[in-house]
């Protein structure tokens, strides 16, 4: 086996165990083993369930993080190019940063009833204010004579923005990205969990509501693979891509 | 006053009375937080002439420059800039952008009317000048190579006011010998240059005019 499946066939029998062992603690009716786990997966697959609920968090979690990323790289954008803005929006984005998800998912089910608005709103709420901050203190960590210089050149707006301000905030953005992808995610599931008909923090909530405990460790199970597969496949290229353009940009101020 | 001022024999473009000064500016003041680095700063620059500013480091050379420049801001108040061309500054630190290759890290201060093909082709003739390639990006360049690159967007610009900031800094003496003949050929085709070194021996060359800055804050009169 490779040295690159090694460790996730590991985690895998290591759950395994765990499932095992509560199983023997607790019994089926609470616990339910590793193979009753897996053949309650192996039907929701089957009947394409699994696949259906999948795709609509992931749709809504998607969709609340990429609108988070425009607003918040145009909020940022303007709050790193006016440092007084940036001093003045200061504290109301520490205050929505730690404002948690359960604010959000009670004030929208409010406003807006039960389904996709509960978990894209939260998603977008608890994803901004990283969006924001990454853009805003990337510009601000720019080198100020490049800002001098464009401007002694009379350097178009958007050729600043193109050649200058963007590629020198990806780094810090897509370190920030890779953040806020793996805190959308969760926010989504949770938004779904309480305030959502359909998508796998729904049918977990179901599942938990009647009992069925082979169906909530399947859902359980699927949200745990989906998330690895997000780290693997998404976050650490993201991250090993923003660390080396920050060692790019290193000799930025010599 | 703390500054010596004189000429330079070594250099004998001749300065061009005919027309206005490029450069006007009268008691000009900079400080940073309570820092003073420049008080009541007179000075007159004219084509033709090479203005070079000497003295160590950290003194407010590299202040002055940018104040002369346009690229900071004087202490509003005391004094005035009566005349002042549009300026190419050289930064002392370079001010390269590093995920653009040499050929783009020129082409971004050139006018925006300028066509591609002919903004490329500037900054080409100026990285052939100064032995550069115009594929490599900042972070594969020694600190001479930088500090080339920086002064062939200096004077790519096409400026008449060019002010560099330790042009022969990290330079050997075969690549100093070629920007003290650019700066000669700029000056005598009627450009005013203004230059800053901690080091005065590769002045002597270019210098028409040398102001010695020998403490801060840096006093012109």
């Amino acid at each position: 086996m490779s040295k690159v499946l090694l460790p996730y066939a590991f985690s895998a029998l290591a759950l395994g165990f765990l499932l095992w062992l509560a199983n023997q603690l607790l019994g089926s009716g609470l616990a339910p083993g590793p193979l009753a786990v897996m053949e309650a997966w192996k039907e929701l697959a089957l009947s394409g369930e699994l696949f259906r609920e999948l795709g609509i968090t992931v749709l809504r979690g998607l969709t609340g993080v990429l609108l988070a990323n425009l607003a918040g790289i145009a909020l940022g954008l303007a709050a790193g190019l006016i440092p007084a803005l940036l001093r003045l929006t200061a504290p109301l984005v520490a205050a929505l940063q730690s404002c948690p998800p359960v604010v959000w998912i009670s004030l929208v089910m409010v406003w807006a009833g039960t389904g996709s608005a509960v978990p894209i709103a939260t998603v977008f709420a608890a994803t901004l204010p990283f969006a924001f901050s990454t853009t805003a203190q990337g510009i601000m960590g720019l080198n100020p004579r490049i800002f001098a210089m464009s401007k002694l050149y009379g350097v178009p707006r958007r050729r600043q923005l193109g050649r200058f301000i963007l590629p020198g905030i990806l780094p810090g953005w897509l370190g920030g990205f890779s953040a806020v992808l793996s805190a959308g995610w969760k926010s989504a599931a949770v938004a779904e969990f309480l305030g959502s008909h359909q998508g796998i923090g729904a049918k977990i909530f179901w599942s938990y509501h009647k009992l069925d405990m082979e169906a909530l460790n399947a859902w359980a199970l699927t949200l745990i693979v989906l998330g690895v597969i997000l780290e693997t496949a998404v976050i650490t290229p993201l991250r090993r891509k923003a660390a080396q353009l920050e060692s790019r940009g290193a000799s930025r101020n010599v | 006053m703390s500054e010596t001022s004189g000429t330079c024999p070594a250099f004998s473009a001749k300065r061009d009375y005919s027309s206005p000064p490029l450069l006007e500016m009268n008691g000009i003041s900079k400080h940073f937080a309570d820092k003073e680095v420049v008080r009541s700063a007179t000075l007159s620059l004219r084509r033709g002439e090479v203005l070079c500013l000497s003295g160590p480091s950290g003194i407010g050379k590299s202040t002055l420059l940018e104040v002369m420049a346009g690229a900071a801001r004087p202490d509003y108040g005391k004094g005035y800039i009566t005349r002042r061309a549009q300026a190419s500054l050289m930064f002392q630190d370079d001010a390269l952008l590093p995920w653009l290759n040499a050929r783009d890290n020129i082409t971004y201060i050139l006018p925006p009317r300028l066509p591609e093909r002919t903004a490329r082709a500037t900054a080409r003739r100026w990285l052939g000048r100064f032995g550069l390639e115009e594929g490599l990006y900042p972070a594969a360049m020694s600190g001479g190579m930088r500090r080339r690159l920086s002064l062939a967007r200096a004077f790519a610009a096409g400026r008449e006011f060019i002010l560099l900031d330790e042009p022969f800094a990290f330079l050997d003496g075969e690549w100093q010998a070629v920007i003290a003949e650019e700066i000669e050929t700029h000056a005598r085709a009627g450009a005013a240059l203004a230059l800053t070194s901690h080091d005065r021996s590769p002045f002597v060359r270019v210098c028409s005019r040398e102001i010695v800055i020998e403490r801060s804050p840096v006093v012109i009169e």
